[in-house]
């Protein structure tokens, strides 16, 4: 036996010992669970869509998937989480290409404390200036790899503080590729902490936040064509923010704002101007009625823990869009995403049921949603006569809340929804959406396609034929004047509960200006689901566009394959 | 050996999922002590989530998703008999983060379901609880164990979980 | 605990104090830079493609730094990646890549457009060198001492045009460890095209269809990695390499120069490079 293996057996011997020792108690109060995805293509040459061999790089079928394992024991618990690329789908990023463990931790817990060592996800309030998540569709995560420690002195009080190197794919920390990032926060229930107001109607939270990100260099050289100029860098780059959450009954108030001191980066063009993001959400609602309205400014909030990084990477802040996030094919081609640099918008949502039995609302009732958002640039005027806005080296530009600049609209998207059970058979979801979506600034482009206006209109129906066998259909509609044109796309799924699922679509193209681009992206699909397991096969075309979860998105290229998706946990 | 240290890990993890599988039969896997918050938005530990002794059905899922919706929506339809008939009690654990949690409260009294709503902003509980896809399903039984759980929805399946509820309430094992 | 949570509420603010800069104008000032003929050359090799909107700002920037460092930083475009492959029909049919600069571009790990290396040298664990950081990487070498010095002497006789006969002189004047290669190429000036764009401040948007192709590879003379000049430096040695070469027909020996770069074989990092104009 070589040493090496001698020693990881005594460290295996060594870690085990003291559970051993008390075998039974170990058994019993030990947990385990873990969770398995894995995503396999084929990707096959398509000359309609222009795939051809160096598409894909050669590479025509791509794996990817992960393994994550929690366990407990008692007030300690660990997990970790195994991940491989090989290689990556089209459409994530390639730096994935590879595998290991990026993600494992170990914790303690107990009434007071919670310690944990290794990768964390947090967010601070609403995360505007905080936040690490990790999300396997979109390929993104931002994990924290350090130290986290909660505390809990009084009823009511909840304290915070984190330190560590945020994951950046799989490239390691070192030579200051990325920044040492801080924080601190604090909530304060006062429903909790008085006790006189425990029993209150009327619940009032607040809390506070600091994060600084440490990055070494006090100076960076740039070129500003034709000249090379050099730039002062602050180290450490700070924010704080606070919020205030207020509860009556049915009425819910909540703020959230958030400061950061001067950022140069390559995200905002490397001007010093300190960000400013500030959200207003207000709801009431009671049985069969609710009413939302948000509000947001942000102005150059965009927050990474490298300033030279412009991709889908170490954000320590997470700007949530207040777009409504739709689902239907067709209602998602043009989905929304935080412009970091600035925006300022407002949303609106109703959501009401004719109560079941009642007159309007038939046997089964019927429920409405109603959506409204729009969303625009921040209103940005000179420093001065000479300097241009954003202009590197520069305060950049001059704003004041909520100025808005009404002639830039990012974003705007009128929608309604109508859910209705006929009888105990059939059931539908109607909905038609109006949207207004800026595809250069959405998607980064530099006035090469303009603002694309679309009608949407969606029929679902839902025929359960027997309680095991149900047959739904989709009929989606897109009308457009702008970019591809319309589409017409349909769907068909039978399931049969719980084990089987089977579907066919189609999205077709067929107002495409460009008479040999009228495609249509076919779909076939099965599904097998096994309790916790499922497996799906399809075969077909992807259409190209964006996939968006929260405010994160990412690209998706055109393309013809195999898939088998198999995921599975215990 | 920072390097190594997650492969000592995960050694130590499969050795203990060896020894921990052998009683998994009758060692039921507990709901895990994870501090999330209530629809208001106040701090909720899991460990508190109970019903007098009686069967709940723990239900993930978020305003965006379809399947979770329809599957809420269906089970609302039934949900007074049921409770009426077997005590069981429906707690929705919402994933949303901070796009989406404020329209949580306003959406589950709009649809009005009569739920107990929880909102898990950063996938804590989620991540603890080994959830990938949603909806995931989990049913408890009075004793705090978790006895089954199912991911996805198709129509019908509803009436399969009050099956699982009445067996539980007839003290028998849920087996598959 | 309850008594010492004041204590390190103190310590904690402290550490926030200190966690916060705040800078004051002017945060920019122009630079500017001694040329010092005892430092180090630097080859800045800009990856690029026609159909790729954000290379002319890079290329424009790579440009700025040569113009600053007056013959200290040698530009080398090198055509390869996606965005330089070549459509069926339209504007954009012209091939301008080499294999050798292909081999390169996947090599290194480029990925995509626009990207650059810096001497190939290793920045944040990589060599491809996005152009946000080529300034600051410039800089760092640029400081670094000569360690090798390359002579070039080309002949070329207008009268039978095709043909040249280079030869290149290398000499180390630091004693190296490891194995060093020379690597030979050719760049043309002024290749008239066209070429996507998203910068305004380069040129029109979205094609500029004049646009000028300066510094571009348009062939390698000893391979991928050149040809090796010793195992064991010896700095009282002159390594010595004689070419003859054929140019193409459609190229304008005017407007071509020949760069020579000497690098460290396992590291593949160009200790040294040199550019000569055909035509002085």
């Amino acid at each position: 036996m070589k040493r090496g293996a001698i020693v990881k057996r005594l460290i295996i011997a060594l870690f085990s010992l003291p559970f051993i020792s008390n075998g039974q108690d170990f058994l019993e109060n030990s947990q385990i669970s873990a969770s398995f995805q894995s995503d396999a293509v084929y990707y096959l040459t398509d000359t309609q869509l222009g795939i051809t061999d160096s598409t894909l790089d050669g590479k025509y079928f791509r794996i990817q998937g992960y393994t994550e394992v929690n366990y407990s024991y008692k007030n300690f618990s660990a997990g970790m989480r195994f991940e491989a690329y090989l290689p990556p789908l089209l459409g994530y990023d390639q730096e994935y290409q590879g595998l290991g463990v990026p993600y494992w931790w170990v914790k303690y817990k107990n009434k007071l404390i919670e310690v944990t060592a290794g990768n964390f996800y947090e967010q601070f309030g609403d995360g505007m200036i905080f936040r690490t998540f990790q999300d396997w569709t979109l390929g993104y995560d931002n994990s924290m790899r350090g130290l986290r420690v909660k505390l809990t002195p009084f009823s009511g009080v909840a304290l915070t503080g984190v330190v560590g190197v945020q994951r950046n794919y799989w490239i390691p920390f070192k030579d200051n590729n990325r920044g040492i990032v801080k924080g601190v926060d604090a909530d304060f229930y006062l429903n909790d902490m008085v006790s006189s107001l425990s029993s209150s109607k009327f619940k009032l939270s607040f809390g506070g936040s600091f994060v600084s990100d440490y990055q070494k260099g006090k100076s960076m050289e740039m070129i500003i064509p034709p000249k090379v100029y050099e730039l002062q860098l602050p180290e450490n780059i700070a924010t704080y923010g606070g919020r205030i959450n207020l509860n009556y009954s049915g009425f819910n108030f909540y703020t959230e704002y958030a400061h950061k001191i001067n950022d140069p980066s390559a995200m905002n063009h490397y001007i010093y101007k300190d960000g400013d993001g500030w959200l207003i959400t207000a709801s009431y609602s009671r049985k069969n009625f609710g009413l939302t309205a948000k509000t947001k400014w942000i102005d150059n909030m965009s927050y990474k823990s490298d300033r030279s990084v412009t991709n889908n990477a170490l954000d320590i802040n997470y700007l949530p869009a207040i777009t409504k996030e739709h689902t239907y094919f067709l209602a998602a081609m043009y989905p929304y995403a935080t412009q970091p640099t600035g925006e300022v918008g407002g949303s609106a949502e109703l959501i009401f049921s004719l109560p079941r039995k009642s007159r309007l609302g038939g046997k089964y009732g019927m429920t409405f949603a109603i959506n409204f958002s729009q969303v625009n640039n921040i209103k940005r005027s000179k420093i001065n006569d000479t300097t241009g806005i954003n202009t590197p080296g520069t305060l950049g530009y001059k704003s004041s809340p909520f100025a808005v600049d009404w002639k830039d609209v990012f974003y705007q998207d009128v929608n309604i929804e109508i859910t209705k059970k006929f009888n105990k058979k059939w059931k539908g979801i109607f909905a038609y959406y109006y949207q207004t979506y800026n595809k250069d600034v959405i998607e980064g482009h530099l006035d090469e396609y303009g603002t694309v206006y679309a009608n949407i209109g969606v029929v679902d129906l839902t025929w359960n034929i027997t309680n095991t066998y149900s047959l739904r259909g989709e009929l989606q509609g897109l009308w457009t004047g702008q970019d591809k044109g319309d589409w017409l796309a349909g769907m068909l799924e039978l399931t049969i509960s719980p084990k089987w699922f089977f579907s066919v679509s189609d999205q077709w193209n067929l107002g495409n200006p460009v008479s040999n681009l009228r495609l249509h992206y076919y779909n076939v699909s099965a599904g097998f689901i096994y309790n916790t397991t499922r497996i799906a096969l399809s075969y077909g075309r992807q259409r190209e566009g964006i996939v968006c979860v929260g405010g994160v998105c990412r690209y998706v290229p055109e393309s013809t394959g195999f898939t088998l998706t198999i995921n599975s946990s215990f | 050996m920072k390097r190594k240290f997650p492969i000592l890990l995960s050694l130590l993890v499969f050795a203990l999922t060896g020894m921990t599988q052998e009683t998994a039969s009758e060692n039921y896997k507990r709901v895990p002590s994870v501090d999330i918050r209530d629809l208001q938005g106040n701090p909720f530990n899991t460990s508190r989530i109970s019903n007098d002794g009686k069967a709940i059905i723990l239900s993930f899922w978020a305003t965006w998703c379809k399947p979770c919706i329809k599957e809420m929506t269906a089970i609302a339809d039934e949900y007074d008999d049921w409770v009426e008939e077997t005590g069981v009690k429906l707690v929705a654990v919402s994933i949303d983060d901070s796009r989406s949690s404020k329209l949580v409260e306003p959406l589950v009294n709009g649809k009005g379901w009569e739920y107990e709503v929880l909102l898990d902003p950063n996938g804590d509980f989620k991540r603890a609880m080994n959830v990938g896809l949603i909806p995931q399903t989990f049913l408890i039984d009075g004793n705090g164990n978790i006895v089954w759980q199912h991911t996805s929805f198709a129509e019908g399946s509803e009436l399969d979980l009050i099956k699982l509820v009445r067996q539980l309430n007839a003290g028998e094992t849920i087996k598959e | 605990m309850k008594n010492r949570i004041p204590s390190m509420m103190v310590i904690l603010l402290v550490v926030l104090a200190v966690s916060c800069d705040k800078l004051e104008q002017p945060y920019a000032s122009e630079k500017e830079i001694i040329i010092d003929t005892n430092k180090r050359k630097v080859l800045l090799e800009d990856y690029t493609g026609m159909k790729c909107v954000n290379c002319p700002a890079a290329t424009s920037a790579a440009e700025a730094l040569v113009e600053l460092y007056k013959g200290q930083v040698i530009l080398m475009a090198v055509h390869a990646g996606y965005f330089s492959e070549p459509d069926a029909s339209g504007h954009y049919t012209t091939d301008y890549r080499v294999a050798e600069g292909v081999a390169w571009f996947n090599d290194f790990s480029l990925i995509s457009n626009p990207m650059g290396m810096v001497s190939r040298v290793t920045y944040n664990g990589k060599k491809a060198i996005g152009a946000g950081s080529w300034a600051e990487v410039v800089a760092n070498v640029a400081r670094e001492d000569k360690v090798a010095t390359i002579h070039m002497e080309t002949e070329y006789t207008p009268t039978s045009r095709h043909h040249i006969n280079t030869t290149i002189n290398t000499r180390f004047t630091e004693q190296l460890e490891g194995t060093y290669h020379l690597t030979v190429c050719i760049l043309e000036d002024s290749i008239v095209g066209w070429q996507k764009n998203n910068d305004t401040l380069v040129g029109p948007v979205p094609d500029i269809e004049n646009y000028l192709f300066n510094d571009m590879l348009r062939a390698v003379l000893n391979g991928t990695y050149g040809d090796q000049l010793t195992a064991a430096v010896d700095t009282s040695q002159v390594y010595a390499k004689s070419y003859l070469y054929t140019l193409d027909e459609s190229w304008v020996p005017e407007h071509l120069s020949l760069v020579a770069f000497v690098f460290n074989n396992e590291t593949k990092e160009i200790v040294q490079v040199e550019k000569k104009h055909l035509i002085e």
